[in-house]
């Protein structure tokens, strides 16, 4: 088992690695329409399994050639972009090229792997993949770029339909990984017009992207024009601990799974607090070991209750960070964090009061944009999960959710004793009988939930006239153009306090006089840096560097 | 015994008739201002008549005003060539070979000529556009990517006023396979938003700044750098009225601030100093 058992993002993973750690989420019907034809959205939140699932098949497909060929293309550097084009005329054509242009380089690793030489067929459409690389690689690295690159979705398919020809292969199919990762609209929708002109008889895309939150355009009719593909397991599923443990023994050393197993109920508590995502599970399990191995515990183990709320800490801050990323949805986010405290608090009164077993939380149904959007990006951040809606007779509709359940077993919402052990919380969540709490519409936020639900927007830079909404281009008083800021480059100037660690840590970094934003914490060698700062230490330079690289992410 | 006054009442109404003169105002040749700025006041102007709230009580309101915005978009390339033509010797040089017809030299003054150049072009489309820069001032602009993909936002802009003008804003097979489409909209209307009126001024203003920097940075350069006629050669007292004139024909007086005779000789000397 290799050093990097714990690694977090499949995109880091070797093949053999991969292939080692990979379980299957199902009986294999994912992977199925993965190498099949049609365009396919894979729907999930961070850390499902959606990459390794695109790793899966890309590995699957080239080692054999009875499968199509596949070209696996990651595009988490979408931010970086927008950044570089950003208040340009072009940025848009520009953004085009960058992402079918990452395509013809990604097939030539393709048939790098392949051992064929696909140099000869480029220069037959007339492409230089040196020029493509150079221009991939100013734009990533934030130089706006308008070399003129002939590259169409159709002349694109052509082009990989000459190489799969080469390597005696039918048929395409492109995994486009991170294909959701930013927040501007109109890149989104840029992205999906391109993946639609790539969806042809042997060219089939597949995209990963986030529920909620992804921009598919007037253009794109999803389901017609792509099936989507819901990943993750549902913590109720009844093979899901043991598709989960399946997973961890995959991970782990066997005296680190005696070490987990110490704990009764540990692993299972574990695997629920991670509500259905791998990587939580994996990296909680981690946590525990590490800690244990450290600083052993006797009796009940604290270092698992920390491990849980570590990943808490995480998935808060991924969610707090979206009002960094999308200043203007600051309030939403700050209505979203009052949000689900209230829905754990409703859980937990529920509970206690009634002496009932409910982790669902189920709210009247009531036609409201501003809920939606509150909701998708919990979605997102996977801070709570839609389950089927519910029905109640005369009560109406309700919509269902399961609020994350590591965040109940942080906020103690399930069960009142104090001495609460990890068995007891594992058979509470697996009771039969949970029931679903239902709560008002009218009771979220006080009943002003639509109206504290606000975009946040600078005013006009000439009159100080507030911008009349969101879509707002121009003033309306004076007429005067209003200009945003780039994305990007508001959110690496964010000091560092916007860090999830102690205020030890944070005068530490300040001290050291290297790190005052986060654009400092961003390259490669800081953590060796951080990590030579009086105070840190390698686990938390390496958190603060993983830190800084999420919350500059989409 | 008529048939139609089942259908309709044959109402008796007061006559209207529609008298031409009555819909203009006679005003002097020279434009107050240089053609960026006539463009940027009169799009300022209709921006703000087209409110969330007005649009929500005049559906055909939006329509109206992508209308003005296409109008002016081609007031602004009509108004850079004619003048062009005026001061500029290169660019009338170019246009010795082309013809004018008849009725445009009797309508217009000797130094409108520009404008009877181009009096019978339309300029609604991005390949008359194109073709027209490329003729009088001899500027490929298809080499531009800024230009090309504001331009193209203009063609499918002037593609939306067709409908709005001849089928009141129905969309015809023509207009669809231009605007590319999908088939679900084959029965639609248009139908102007807060969001997009917004964006297709936006997407218009860059369209105008791109091309009068481009077309500037031409001429400029054409005139007054160029290695057979280089601006320091010269002395001032020469070139005054000629650097002058293009000076007040690109010049953006809502981000310089209006121009007077210091600041041209002041743009003058920079220039030297750039090229020195």
């Amino acid at each position: 088992m290799s050093e990097n058992r714990f690694e977090q993002h499949a995109e880091k993973l070797s093949r053999d690695e991969l292939l080692e750690y990979y379980k299957d989420i199902d009986d294999g019907t994912i992977l199925k329409k993965l190498t099949g034809r049609g365009a396919k959205l894979l729907s999930a939140p961070r850390g499902a399994g959606k990459s390794m699932l695109f790793k899966k098949t890309y590995y699957k497909c080239l080692d054999s050639i009875d499968h199509p060929l596949p070209v696996y293309t990651n595009y988490s550097q979408y931010f970086r972009v927008e950044d570089a084009g950003h208040n340009r005329p072009t940025a848009l054509i520009t953004f085009r090229r960058w992402v079918l242009s990452k395509i013809i380089l990604s097939s030539i690793n393709s048939t790098d792997y392949l051992n064929i030489a696909a140099l000869s067929i480029l220069e037959q459409f007339e492409i230089n993949p040196t020029q493509l690389t150079r221009f991939v690689e100013s734009l990533e690295g934030g130089t706006f770029d308008e070399t003129e690159i002939e590259l169409s979705p159709d002349k694109t398919c052509e082009i990989l339909l000459a190489i799969a020809k080469m390597a005696n292969r039918k048929r395409v199919i492109l995994l486009l990984d991170d294909a959701a990762h930013a927040f501007t609209p109109e890149f989104q929708r840029e992205f999906f017009d391109v993946f639609r002109g790539l969806n042809k008889f042997l060219v089939s895309p597949k995209a990963a992207v986030y529920p909620g939150v992804t921009s598919y355009g007037a253009r794109f009719n999803v389901g017609h024009d792509a099936e989507i593909i819901p990943v993750g397991l549902e913590p109720e599923n009844q093979s899901y601990l043991e598709h989960m443990i399946g997973l961890l023994e995959k991970r782990v050393l066997p005296e680190e799974l005696q070490l987990l197993k110490k704990q009764d109920g540990l692993i299972e508590l574990l695997a629920f607090a991670a509500s259905g995502i791998p990587r939580a599970f994996i990296l909680m399990c981690s946590y525990y070991i590490d800690a244990e191995t450290r600083n052993p515990t006797k009796g009940a183990s604290q270092n698992g209750w920390e491990a849980i709320n570590e990943w808490n800490q995480y998935i808060e801050t991924l969610y707090e960070s979206i009002s960094i990323k999308v200043p203007r949805f600051k309030n939403y986010i700050q209505c979203g964090s009052e949000l689900y405290r209230y829905f754990l608090e409703a859980i937990k009164t529920y509970n206690y009061k009634n002496n009932k077993h409910s982790i669902y939380l189920a709210v009247e149904e009531k036609n409201s944009a501003r809920y939606d959007m509150l909701i998708q990006f919990m979605e997102y951040a996977g801070i709570l999960f839609r389950r089927k809606q519910i029905s109640q007779g005369e009560s109406g509709l309700f919509n269902r959710y399961l609020i994350h359940l590591g965040l109940q077993i942080q906020h103690k919402t399930l069960i009142k004793s104090r001495g609460r052990s990890y068995r007891q919380l594992v058979e509470f969540i697996q009771r039969p009988d949970n029931v679903n709490h239902r709560i008002s519409y009218l009771s979220l936020l006080s009943g002003k939930l639509d109206e504290r639900c606000s975009l946040e927007l600078p005013p006009c830079p000439v009159c100080r006239t507030p911008r009349l909404n969101g879509e707002a281009k121009y003033c309306m008083t004076c007429g005067s153009r209003l200009s945003d800021t780039s994305i990007y480059s508001e959110i690496i100037k964010q000091p560092i306090n916007v860090l999830k660690i102690t205020q030890n840590k944070k005068e530490a970094l300040l001290r050291s006089g290297y790190f005052n934003t986060l654009a400092d914490l961003l390259p490669e060698n800081a953590i060796e840096q951080l990590y030579r700062i009086d105070g840190i230490g390698r686990h938390w330079a390496n958190e603060i560097w993983q830190q800084a690289q999420e919350l500059t992410l989409a | 015994m008529p048939i139609h006054d089942l259908f309709s009442p044959n109402t008796v109404l007061p006559e209207a008739r529609v008298e031409t003169t009555d819909y203009f105002t006679i005003t002097p040749i020279l434009y107050p201002s240089s053609p960026i700025d006539s463009y940027i006041s009169q799009s300022n102007d209709i921006i703000k008549l087209a409110t969330p709230a007005q649009l929500k009580t005049h559906p055909n309101l939006g329509g109206l005003v992508i209308l003005g915005i296409v109008s002016f978009v081609e007031k602004y390339v009509r108004t850079i060539l004619s003048s062009l033509v005026a001061i500029n010797q290169n660019c009338r040089n170019r246009c010795y070979d082309m013809q004018i017809r008849f009725g445009s030299i009797d309508w217009y003054k000797h130094e409108q000529m520009g404008l009877a150049l181009i009096d019978r072009d339309p300029l609604s489309g991005s390949k008359e556009i194109k073709a027209k820069i490329l003729n009088i001032i001899g500027l490929d602009i298809n080499k531009n990517e800024s230009v090309k993909a504001s331009l193209q936002d203009y063609e499918n802009l002037c593609e939306i006023r067709h409908c709005i003008v001849h089928a009141a804003g129905h969309i015809g097979a023509n207009n669809a396979q231009k605007l590319n489409l999908p088939e679900p909209y084959n029965s639609s209307v248009v139908s102007v938003n807060f969001g997009t009126i917004q964006t297709s001024i936006a997407s218009m203003e860059n369209l105008i700044r791109s091309l009068n920097l481009l077309i500037c940075d031409h001429v400029i350069t054409t005139n007054f750098i160029h290695e057979t006629n280089p601006i320091f050669s010269k002395d001032w007292s020469i070139i005054n009225e000629e650097f002058s004139r293009t000076a007040r024909l690109f010049w953006c007086e809502s981000d310089f601030g209006p121009l007077d005779d210091i600041k041209i000789k002041t743009t003058f000397d920079n220039l030297q100093l750039r090229f020195l």
